[in-house]
């Protein structure tokens, strides 16, 4: 049974994780506001393995993975 | 007269993100989360993704090389049935696969490709983009 949640919910239940979420509404901004989490892992990979289970619906890939604090990017 | 969308960008670490859309027309897209790197030439989108879009990781359209941080690396081409950013959408888009390191927490990167395109107007200090458009 699928279990809608807000944007906010979702981050706070999936934080520090990449979370694939089947999404309900998009604000305007392409932002899910509420959607149901099909897939989430603390492994990129593992949540992008599972794109698959989308079926038609349309996801969102969110990271609420936290970047340490001795990390910088230089691309 | 000129009228100008707005489009907020998602501030973490300092960095600048967007969330875009890609996909191939028959399904849903797949929302994906984008570094804005002017210093990319191309966008950069990772393979999983690409191929959900219906890329065929197999039959690229071409390969590039790729100077960046660390060294030059060879990427793939790959078209894109849809891709959706900034208000635009574009057809059979042309963007590098490539998985940037899982500590990354980012998509892949939408580059100045894209958004010299749309003629796009960053403003790091408010976080956002701006692409001005002349009414009719």
């Amino acid at each position: 049974m699928s279990k809608i949640l807000s944007y906010h919910e979702i981050q706070q239940r999936y934080d520090g994780e990449w979370v694939l979420i089947a999404y309900e509404l998009l604000d305007e901004n392409l932002k899910p506001i509420s959607g149901e989490v099909i897939a989430h892992s603390t492994d990129r990979d593992e949540v992008y393995a599972d794109l698959g289970k989308r079926g038609s619906r349309g996801v969102a890939i969110e990271c609420f993975a936290k970047i340490p604090e001795d990390m910088t990017f230089i691309l | 007269m000129s009228r100008r969308a707005i489009y907020p960008l998602e501030v973490r670490n300092g960095l600048l993100f967007l969330r875009v859309a890609v996909g191939d027309r028959i399904r849903q897209p797949v929302i994906a989360r984008l570094l804005v790197d002017t210093g990319s030439s191309f966008t950069v989108i990772s393979t999983q993704v690409l191929e959900d879009a219906g890329c065929n990781l197999q039959s690229p359209q071409g390969s590039i090389a790729i100077t960046a941080a660390s060294g030059i690396v060879r990427g793939k081409i790959f078209e894109i049935p849809q891709f959706s950013a900034l208000g635009q959408t574009v057809e059979r888009f042309r963007a590098v696969g490539f998985n940037l390191p899982k500590s990354a927490d980012m998509d892949g990167l939408l580059g100045i490709n894209f958004m010299r395109s749309c003629g796009a107007i960053i403003d790091i200090g408010k976080a956002c983009i701006t692409i001005p458009s002349l009414l009719p």
